[in-house]
């Protein structure tokens, strides 16, 4: 059985799961850096921060799975070779949307790990092992926060419309193909499986705070596919501004 | 006071609850409340480049560094707080409100990632000599303690600045000719940090909170980093600078002490620009703050 398990070659869908995943990492990490020095007061600033950088190793991690050139796969594709979910495109530089798309994320990217946890692909499950350690404390810090703020008028009032806008997008979260995934134990939950316990998560999150999401009747954007949104072309800007100058140099 | 002078020439430790002279108190406070201010405004100052940082492992060195200064400046307001003079909040809203100071170097503009790491090079070997001979005699323990983390983290930021240095050194011509060009900005400011020339009867050397005269500690770090930047190939923008034929020291011209007469004003080339982004970004935030207090209370 064992030599079986280490001998699983990841097949196309795996790895378009995978990039899916880690251009998810790359973009959030990338949009939480915009946060440093500016949060609500200095602890903060700290937590967003540290989340960060733990999203932008998650990204790290899943390249590596991909490619042995991490910043060729991160940063050299052409905008309709990324596989983002536009909600982690998303700028977000107002904090309601920072902290609405953070705890939206992290409660995901929570079950997305956990489905991969027992993988027959040994290298992803370690790669899952590690997050999933980290992600638990991501998702504490952005589930007591929203708790927080929800249950004071003022934080309500902030909240509700942003968390009513942006939770149908993280249904983009569970897109894709995982066709074949579950035989071959790549994952142990199907994407419909992980979005349907996403959204009862969200919904338990809001339920006693009398929030109610329209979680709408299809996934609303492409981003799977090659579509990106329309704050893409900011962030990668940003993200290859110095690595532009010269694409050949070390940096 | 004379007694209380002879018990820190004794090598004597103050901790926040002894009875100190309130001169000292004053002096400490200012001088923490300066270093806090400083840690947070450099925050902000390397903030810009790094979502440009280029590639994921120096995103987040990039990240982690300015972690790190941020969390100075959270431990130094909180070591600041307890000498109760003024609350943390009042702190913040002195420095945004332009009433107090913060170090002349974050109030220049980071203008391409080369700044950066010039940055991180030329200022925080500047930081780091100043904090290091702070630390060497300090007479307030709390602060004393802090700046032992402080210095620690402080050194992994210059040997990172080192290292990113020298790949520019070695880089492409392009990479060369940005170093120069940030290494001409920063290398004035970077010489200025270390303040003035210190007062004959400095009474921050003699309550033992700085060890050394400012202008020991510059010389100090020029005598360092000349032959550093020189053998990388750069030039240092003083056309005074030369070696001594007897004792081999480099003496650099005289300084130009105006730029950082505009900055005490809060006059530096990005210091208004500095201070509004800190203000917008505390203000925009009280709502946040204020129902995380309300949550709390109800939650008590």
């Amino acid at each position: 059985m064992t030599s079986e398990i280490n001998d699983m070659i990841p097949d196309a869908t795996a790895k378009e799961l995978i990039l899916a995943f880690a251009d998810d990492e790359l973009c959030v990490g990338q949009n939480h850096s915009w946060w440093i020095a500016v949060g609500p007061f200095l602890e903060e600033d700290l937590a967003f921060t540290s989340i960060a950088q733990d999203e932008l190793g998650h990204a790290r991690a899943l390249y590596s799975l991909l490619s042995d050139d991490i910043d060729l796969v991160a940063y050299g594709r052409p905008h309709s070779q990324y596989r983002s979910a536009h909600i982690a495109e998303l700028l977000c530089h107002d904090w309601p949307s920072a902290l609405v798309r953070h705890v939206l994320h992290d409660l995901a990217e929570e079950i997305r790990w956990t489905a991969m946890l027992d993988s027959t692909w040994l290298e992803l499950r370690t790669v899952a092992t590690r997050a999933l350690a980290e992600e638990q404390f991501h998702v504490h810090h952005a589930v007591s926060l929203v708790k927080r703020l929800l249950s004071t008028s003022e934080g309500h009032m902030r909240l509700a419309s942003v968390l009513n806008e942006l939770a149908p997008l993280g249904r983009e979260y569970f897109a894709g193909s995982d066709v074949g995934l579950l035989a071959s134990g790549v994952l142990d939950a199907s994407l419909a499986e992980q979005e349907r316990t996403w959204m009862k998560r969200v919904e338990d999150l809001l339920d006693e705070f009398e929030l109610d999401i329209d979680w709408g009747v299809a996934i609303p954007s492409q981003g799977r596919e090659g579509t990106r949104s329309k704050d893409f072309s900011a962030l990668h800007d940003e993200m290859v501004a110095v690595l532009r100058i010269d694409p050949l140099a070390s940096w | 006071m004379d007694e209380f002078e002879e018990f820190l020439d004794e090598g004597g430790i103050v901790e926040p609850n002894d009875d100190m002279p309130e001169a000292y108190r004053s002096a400490i406070f200012s001088f923490i409340e300066m270093h806090a201010n400083s840690e947070y405004m450099g925050g902000l100052t390397e903030r810009d480049w790094i979502p440009r940082a280029p590639g994921l492992r120096r995103k987040m060195t990039a990240l982690a560094k300015t972690q790190d200064e941020i969390g100075h400046a959270h431990l130094l307001y909180m070591v600041a707080a307890d000498l109760g003079v003024k609350t943390r909040e009042e702190m913040v809203t002195d420095l945004l409100e332009g009433r107090t100071h913060f170090h002349n170097v974050f109030h220049y503009r980071v203008h391409s990632w080369t700044d950066q790491i010039a940055v991180a090079y030329l200022v925080d070997a500047a930081a780091l000599a100043s904090q290091q001979a702070v630390f060497k005699n300090c007479s307030y323990g709390p602060y004393k303690r802090i700046l032992r983390r402080v210095i620690a983290e402080e050194g992994f930021h210059m040997r990172n600045g080192e290292e990113m240095l020298l790949l520019m050194a070695r880089g492409t011509d392009v990479q060369h000719q940005m170093m120069q060009e940030s290494i001409d900005r920063w290398w004035l400011p970077s010489i200025q940090l270390f303040g003035p020339d210190s007062k004959p009867d400095d009474e921050l050397l003699r309550w033992h909170i700085k060890s050394e005269r400012n202008e020991d500690l510059r010389d100090r770090y020029i005598q360092k980093l000349v032959p550093q930047l020189l053998g990388g190939g750069f030039s240092i923008p003083d056309p005074a600078l030369r070696q001594d034929s007897e004792d081999g020291k480099w003496k650099i011209g005289e300084i130009d002490w105006r730029p950082l007469e505009e900055i005490m004003r809060n006059g530096g080339p990005d210091s208004s620009r500095r201070i509004s982004d800190a203000r917008r970004a505390w203000y925009d935030a009280e709502w946040v703050r204020a129902a995380l207090d309300e949550a709390a209370k109800a939650d008590a």
